[in-house]
């Protein structure tokens, strides 16, 4: 039989006439290797080979059941070469159809003309080049279509050309190495990878698109007859392995191809990729990956993003092993879900591997790089995160490593309620772990963000390694008030106050801000201004305020080396029908505040511990003293100097009636806008504690201007917030709350007015109470309070009853008959006479003898019993006025940290103190003289009652525990200014020892108010004691009635000795001998001098402004003010 | 008298041509017309021995056959480099070798000044000449750093630009201007390798378009040329080395490629006249595997010489079954060869009948003749009539260069020839040069004659060179050695023999 050197299977002898070798003779060229070899370089003799090589291996492909490699007998009719080749071409076809989602791809232009004349134009390698180009595009042409090809389109990605359009088979890949473009764009299938992909098992979409393509351009069947054929075959396995594609595939029309994709453009619109003449390539719509993706099993459950307006992300983790739907395939537990996504605009994202531009959310999106971890454990009212200790003790807090974004999708009601489950565990090795698992569309399947944060920094420390680091910062952060209101008519206000103790290492030059953040919003609430009080220093912590009127539900806190979150769980206001009403007496040294609800008995302000106003970020009880020996205290103690105490009142550190006192910084500009509880706030601490900042004292009878004006309405405004905040955690009703405020009759009437105008406004502001504050003659209260007690024996209703208050400033004396207040009067004659500083301007220790005499006997007690801060104090003091030197001896005894109340009482020294008690004598004999006068000059009856009140009445304890004795030396006055004896019923003394201070507001709370507010400028009297002038003003007085004025505080002074006549002074108050003597030899001097002094010093209070107004009380009085300061130095010695 | 240019692509073609010199040399001529053969090599890999050798073996063809002015008999083809030919006084090398230029120490990068290129044609560039090869260091580089100078070893894409500078090469030039009507065109080149696929397409084309060359005369009958060409298929094994740019699978994957290609753009397009395809799915002993410097040094092989005998099958076609009309052959004829049976090795008598006649008496001629010059000449040379005669056939002949070094040097070829052939896998064995007279043929072992005479002996020779040297005169010693040892050698086999 004839051996034939040849493959047609033709016969013949020698060399015979066959025929040409078609398909059937190359395929029956056996490859011995079976085809497996990946080609590493072309057979085709033509410039244009690769073109070919694709070509053909559509062909080989087409052959195959499965359009894979495959071999039948030992003959290979498609290769592994031939599947890669395919392969790749559908790759690069698909990755162009998906090109909007490409960033670095790059469409470049070779045209047939003007690129061949470039190179004819150039060197003459580059015109052989072009010679050839043009040769084979001639010779060849009716094979691949050259004639139909106007342009070839190159694809440039990554700076790589990765393969061109191909007149024969749409495009064709490179055969560099593509692994670099390795990607997914919308199922698992990865491009340019070694598992090849068949038309098939790829996007439905994009088989569509090629059918259609196909479909609207019926040309490619004939020209591009390798991958029509492919086609076919493909559809015909369609039919078994996805029928339903099949079908779509049929019964798409060619108007799908307009209207289902956009044009392919090189970049430049209208300039659309043709891979032979009039047929233009398509692309995906952008619109169709959104529905894709947006169908996700992965897109966020979040009821509180829609996805109306922007899309809903998807949420991915690593390692998520569930068979969950992806875009357009399941979810591949390979993908590599990026830890970080440097682009921050969600919109602007691709998904991970796949190559579709749709947001989707990853670990870093929700949890900080960082987690800051606090020196004490976190207080029960904010949310910690449900922290678990694997290791270690409690003594830490953390807060809540999130981002914001987080609640863009989630309300905090979600994490404290556990629909996004949030864990923080500590664990060993001081690592913690922060686990978030975030709900997703599939109905109860969750992704897992998880990250570890460990204490010491490395270098693998990132967002990108999921790794996160440990900041341990000391800042405290306290809210107030907290409570939340969640209605609208009613307006929040909040106070923030936040310590920065954050004062060696790397954190030192660190600072916070805080942002206050709604449920409602994205973006921070306004913050209504912000104050610096404390600086740092090298021990000293900052402290920070944010005045907000708007509610939150988190805060970010947020420090150059770390962010956090804080979740109040705040108290929720339940409105109820509680009327409330208050009584607050604003006094010269002290300040009270009565409150009753309803109609139950009035009793002190107080903040108990079922309605503390504020929540410290610590954990009041578990915080240990140190805070965890790092000893960041000011954590702690700033809160009670700059801020407001947790609890106020009976058992409490603190309580009402407490010192009128205001701290605020050294450092503040009074001239700039300012807010209560930010700039200023009252130091509960004042006299316990050294003053952190600087302090005012004098608020009532501070000279008229704009720095003063703001500390009143500083101080008034306080104490309306605190009222409010017991209004609210009380659940009363705002809008009934009633205002008692009380003020001097002394007081002018612009004065007064202003503070009226204060309270009013700042009534309406924080209550918008349909009652108006009523404001009521200090003096006028206490009787109502002893009435309504029942402490008036006898009754009040036939003889007058006169009600003294001996304020620290002023005494208010008011006449009453038949309840009814006959007149009043009101001078500047009280507890400061004696324990201040006189006439001198400049208040010191040394101008007051008592004060001077006492400060070393305290100084020793504190150094004896080790109360190094009342040492301090005290020490801080001595260079205040002497009134608010003698007011913190005062207010020893009722520290807490004091045991021995005995001993640490100044009243029961000055009880005991001998030498001073006849200043005390004679100034209270003043007082009644000037009373008797006054009455007898008003033609009233003796009066059967006196009734103390104020401070300032405490003194009657020093001079005499017996009221009765007390009583009877009253009543030895009034018989001598009166002339006439008492009859049986005599004299009653009576005083509230414990709470003198307090029946004022509690008088206020126990009256009829229509009662109170007459105007006292009808009843007011003064006694000027000047025969024939009734009233004085400065412009009228003479040296004739000052003389007179001399003579009758002689003619005191000698009533005053006659009466140790009738009463042994040394006998039955204990006056030594000493001191009287040293008094008698002193009391009767200087008495015009003083009075000039006291014109010129009180004509200084009243501003000068008018010298021809009425001097409101009577003069008789200003030789005594000096008289005494005086003889308490020469006493003191 | 007509001419056949023959292009003699790469290795397969260097290699067909010598197989082709050894036939004529043999006297093998085609049964009608006498031909000029004006062979073309055309490779870059200059460096190739078997490329030397050839050139070196067609040098001494030719002068032997000027020297003894051989016209029929053996060296009865006259072989001409195209220098021989040309009227005009650019004088070419005068070597057969088609000089390509620009390609020693050059990347294919350089060659097409890739660097410089505009973007688009440097994308187009880029994305064509795409993928890796190994260079001679057996590195893997990309393809654009191919070094061309050792030929387009599995890059025919790559030699397809580089062969075109062929149609604008003096070379070129001067075959146009001297093609005749009546000249033919024929193109050797193997398909699995690199330069000769890509070469065939590329001249076949310039020739066929030759109407858009500049500067050339003939381009009308250029265009229409009788153009034959075989193309040699995969015929022999090759060890397998991962680290040489020639691999034997991708010589199947390549050859398919490439006869995709030439389906579409070679017979698919009626570009040639006459198509010959031969190749051998015999898979023996695999050669070594060796791209380098040295070139392939592969023994010659039967599909060699059958593809050298197309050449002369070719030739032998009438001149109206080769027209052509715009370029395009009108009844375009394609060619297999064939023998009697698959055997190996291959006997004279395993040929088909045409064959067999046409070669066995002439190679078997030369094969005598060689034998008797390397075993009796010595002993003949000055005893016998034939070599007294004048012009003597002495000792200062049997010293002559012409003698002791062209000639003796291509019968030596010869033999070395023959036993390649034998040696081969599948071998061609038809003259064992080392048997004696009654069995060199191996087909034909002479049995010892009638009353036990030999049938076959030198002295039976030297008496017919004897007879037929009587009466003639010769020109020469060197027409009278070869032109007597022709006569004496055809009838002795005839006769002897039954050839």
């Amino acid at each position: 039989m004839n051996k034939i050197f040849g493959y047609t299977e033709n016969n013949g002898n020698d060399w015979f006439v066959s025929a040409p070798y078609h398909d059937r003779e190359i395929e029956r060229i056996k490859d011995p290797q079976g085809g497996n070899v990946i080609s590493l370089s072309t057979a085709i003799p033509s410039p244009f080979a690769r073109i070919d090589m694709v070509k053909t291996a559509f062909k080989n492909i087409s052959q195959t059941p499965n359009l894979k490699e495959y071999k039948l007998g030992g003959n290979v009719l498609a290769s592994r070469e031939d599947e890669k080749l395919v392969s790749d071409s559908l790759d690069l076809s698909e990755l162009i159809f998906n090109i909007d989602n490409i960033s670095e791809l790059r469409i470049i232009t070779w045209d047939k003309n003007t690129s061949l004349n470039a190179l004819k134009n150039r060197s003459l390698k580059q015109k052989r080049f072009a010679d050839t180009l043009e040769l084979y595009l001639e010779q060849d042409k009716e094979s691949y279509n050259f004639s139909l090809v106007r342009r070839i389109y190159l694809f440039e990605y990554k700076h790589k050309i990765i393969g061109g359009t191909s007149p024969v088979t749409l495009v064709f890949p490179s055969a560099n190495d593509l692994s670099f473009a390795q990607m997914k764009l919308t199922t698992n299938d990865t491009l340019f990878d070694d598992k090849y992909s068949p038309l098939y098992s790829r996007d439905s979409e994009f088989q569509k698109y090629i059918y259609l393509l196909f479909k609207a351009y019926p040309i490619l069947t004939e020209k591009m007859s390798g991958f029509s054929e492919y086609l076919r075959k493909n559809l015909e396995i369609l039919d078994s392995v996805n029928h339903k594609l099949y079908e779509e595939i049929h019964s798409l029309r060619i108007e799908n191809f307009i209207s289902d994709y956009s044009e392919l453009d090189t970049g430049l619109k209208g300039d659309v990729i043709d891979v032979i003449i009039g047929v233009n390539l398509k692309k995906r719509k952008k619109t169709d990956f959104i529905s894709a993706a947006s169908n996700s099993d992965f897109v966020i459950s979040s009821s509180k993003y829609d996805g109306k307006s922007r899309p809903l992300p998807l949420v991915l983790q690593n390692n998520f092993n569930k068979a969950l739907r992806y875009v357009n395939d399941l979810w591949d537990n390979n993908t590599k879900v990026p830890y970080y996504d440097k682009e921050t605009v969600l919109e602007k994202r691709s998904l991970p591997e796949i190559k579709i531009p749709y947001p989707y959310l990853t670990v870093s999106d929700f949890l900080e790089p960082k987690i800051i971890r606090l020196v004490y454990p976190i207080n029960k009212d904010y949310f910690d995160g449900n922290l678990k200790i694997e290791f270690g003790n409690d003594s830490k807090g953390y807060l809540l490593p999130l981002k914001p974004l987080f609640f863009e999708f989630f309300d905090v009601e979600d994490l404290t309620g556990g629909t996004v489950k949030f864990e923080i565990i500590q664990r060993t090795g001081e690592a913690v772990k922060v686990i978030l698992q975030i709900p997703i569309k599939k109905q109860g399947e969750y992704i897992t963000f998880e990250r570890i944060y460990y204490p010491d920094p490395d270098e693998d420390i990132r967002e990108e390694n999921n790794k996160g680091e440990i900041i341990e910062q000391q800042f405290g952060i306290t809210l107030f008030p907290f409570i939340k209101i969640n209605n609208p008519e009613i307006a929040p206000f909040y106070r923030v106050q936040l310590i920065d103790r954050n004062i060696s290492g790397k954190l030192k030059n660190t600072f916070y801000n805080l942002d206050f953040y709604s449920n409602n919003s994205n973006n921070a609430i306004e913050i209504k201004a912000k104050a610096k009080r404390s600086q740092k220093t090298a021990s000293d912590a900052a402290s920070q305020y944010y005045v907000l009127e708007k509610q939150f539900d988190f805060i970010q806190v947020r420090n150059d080396l770390a962010n956090g979150i804080i979740i109040p769980l705040w108290k929720v206001y339940q409105a109820g029908n509680e009327e409330y009403s208050f009584a607050i007496d604003f006094g010269t040294t002290n300040t009270h505040i009565e409150y009753r609800i309803g109609t139950s008995s009035p009793k002190p302000f107080d903040i108990t511990s079922q309605d503390v106003q504020i929540a410290t970020l610590f954990d009041p009880i578990k915080t240990s003293e140190s805070f965890g020996g790092t000893d960041a205290i000011d954590i702690r103690d700033l809160i009670e100097h700059e801020f407001l105490p947790h609890r106020l009142g009976k058992d409490a550190d603190y309580k009402f009636p407490h010192r009128t006192v205001l701290s605020e910084s050294y450092t503040l500009n009074i001239d700039t806008e300012t807010n209560t509880l930010a700039d200023f706030n009252i130091p509960f601490v004042y006299g316990r504690k050294v003053d952190k900042g600087k302090v005012h004292s004098e608020l009532k009878w501070a000279k008229k201007e704009k720095g003063n004006e703001k500390r009143i309405g500083a101080f008034f405004e306080k104490l309306i917030m605190l009222m409010r905040n017991k209004v609210l955690f009380g659940g009363g009703d705002l809008n009934r709350t009633e205002l008692i405020w009380f003020y001097p009759s002394s007081m002018k009437r612009g004065r007064k007015s202003d503070l009226e105008n204060e309270w009013n406004r700042l009534f309406e502001k924080y209550f918008h109470s349909q009652n108006k504050p009523v404001g009521i003659t200090e003096s006028l209260a206490p009787f109502f309070y002893f009435k309504g007690a029942g402490k008036l024996p006898g009754g009040s209703s036939y003889r007058p009853v006169v009600s003294i208050d001996i304020g620290g400033g002023t005494s208010d004396i008011v006449v009453f008959q038949k309840n009814i207040p006959l007149f009043l009067t009101s001078f500047k004659f009280a507890a400061n006479t004696l324990f201040g500083d006189g006439y001198s301007e400049f208040g010191s220790l040394k101008a007051n003898g008592i004060a001077n005499k006492y400060y070393y006997h305290f100084k020793n007690l504190f150094e004896q019993n080790k109360l190094y801060d009342l040492s301090k104090v005290l020490d801080h003091l001595t260079s205040n006025k002497a009134a608010d030197i003698n007011t913190f001896f005062f207010s020893i005894e009722n520290n807490p940290r004091v045991n021995d109340q005995g001993l640490f009482s100044f009243n029961s020294a000055l009880k005991n103190d001998e030498n001073f008690k006849i200043i005390f004598l004679y100034f209270y004999s003043a007082i009644i003289y000037h009373i008797a006068q006054l009455m007898k000059y008003r033609k009233v009856d003796l009066p059967k009652h006196i009734i103390f009140s104020g401070t300032g009445s405490k003194i009657l304890s020093i001079i005499s525990s017996d009221n009765k004795l007390l009583a009877e030396f009253s009543r030895m006055i009034f018989e001598s200014v009166y002339g006439i004896p008492y009859d049986s019923d005599g004299l009653n003394i009576t005083i509230e020892k414990d709470m003198p201070k307090e029946v004022t507001c509690k008088g206020g709370l126990m009256c009829n108010h229509a009662d109170l507010t007459l105007n006292t400028n009808n009843i007011k009297e003064v006694f000027s004691g000047v025969a024939g002038i009734e009233s004085l003003c400065y412009s009228n007085l003479n040296e004739i009635n000052k003389n007179q004025i001399a003579v009758s505080v002689e003619d005191f002074n000698k009533l005053f000795l006659s009466l140790d006549k009738k009463m042994k002074f040394i006998d039955d108050f204990n006056v030594s001998s000493k001191s009287f003597t040293i008094f008698k030899s002193s009391f009767n001097k200087n008495i015009r001098d003083y009075l000039e002094e006291g014109i010129e010093y009180n004509k200084k209070l009243d501003d000068n402004s008018a010298s021809d107004k009425e001097i409101e009380e009577s003069l008789f009085f200003y030789p005594l003010v000096g008289i005494i300061n005086n003889l308490t130095k020469e006493l003191a010695d | 008298m007509a001419r056949l240019f023959v292009f003699a692509i790469g290795g397969t073609g260097t290699r067909v041509l010598k197989s082709l010199t050894m036939l004529l040399a043999a006297g093998v001529k085609p049964r009608t017309g006498n031909f000029e053969i004006v062979p073309i090599i055309i490779d870059p890999h200059k460096a190739s021995d078997a490329m030397k050798k050839t050139v070196q073996l067609m040098e001494s063809y030719q002068k032997i056959a000027s020297e003894a002015k051989c016209k029929n008999g053996f060296f009865g083809t006259t072989i001409s480099t195209l220098d021989n030919i040309i009227a005009s006084e650019n004088k070419l090398a005068d070597n057969f070798i088609f000089d390509l230029q620009e390609i020693s120490n050059t990347k294919f990068r350089d060659y097409i000044d890739f660097n410089q290129l505009d973007e688009a044609n440097q994308a187009l560039a880029d994305v064509l000449f795409s993928g890796t090869s190994i260079n001679k260091r057996h590195e893997k580089i990309s393809l654009l750093d191919v070094e061309m100078d050792i030929g387009f070893v599995g890059n025919p894409n790559i030699g397809s630009v580089v062969l075109n500078q062929f149609k604008d090469s003096d070379e070129f030039r001067e075959f146009a201007n001297n093609f005749n009507n009546g000249d033919r065109i024929f193109i050797v080149s193997s398909i699995f390798g690199g330069t000769g696929a890509a070469g065939f397409p590329t001249i076949l084309k310039n020739i066929r378009g030759a109407k858009n060359i500049k500067n050339i005369t003939g381009q009308g009958y250029l265009e229409n040329a009788p153009i034959g060409a075989i193309t040699v298929l995969p015929y022999f094994n090759l060890e397998a080395d991962d680290n040489s740019p020639i691999q034997r699978a991708e010589f199947i994957s390549k050859t398919r490629s490439a006869l995709y290609y030439y389906r579409d753009n070679v017979s698919g397009n009626n570009s040639v006249n006459a198509l010959y395809y031969i190749g051998d799915d015999y898979s023996g002993k695999p050669y070594k595997n060796d791209p380098g410097d040295g070139g392939q040094p592969n023994d010659a092989h039967f599909i060699e010489l059958a593809a050298a005998l197309s050449i002369i099958d070719f030739l032998e076609i009438p001149d109206n079954d080769l027209s052509c009309n715009n370029g395009k052959a009108l009844r375009p004829i394609y060619k297999e060869f064939s023998i009697r049976s698959n055997a190996d090795p291959i006997h004279f008598s395993d040929l088909q009948e045409y064959v067999d006649k046409k070669i066995r008496l002439r190679l078997s001629q030369l094969a005598l003749f060689k034998k008797f010059v390397d075993e009796q000449l010595i002993h003949s040379a000055g005893k016998t009539a034939w070599s007294t005669d004048i012009p003597e056939i002495n000792n200062a002949f049997l010293e002559s260069s012409f003698f002791r070094n062209t000639l003796i040097g291509f019968l030596n070829s010869y033999g070395i020839w023959l036993k390649e052939l034998s040696n081969n896998k599948r071998a061609f064995s038809p003259i064992n040069m080392e048997g004696a007279l009654d069995t060199f043929i191996t087909d034909k072992k002479l049995t010892t004659g009638f009353l036990g005479a030999k049938k076959i002996s030198f002295s039976i020779i030297n008496e017919q060179l004897n007879k037929d040297s009587k009466g003639i005169n010769f020109a020469s010693s060197q027409e009278k050695f070869l032109e007597l040892f022709f006569e004496t050698t055809e009838k002795i086999l005839r006769e002897k023999y039954g050839f």
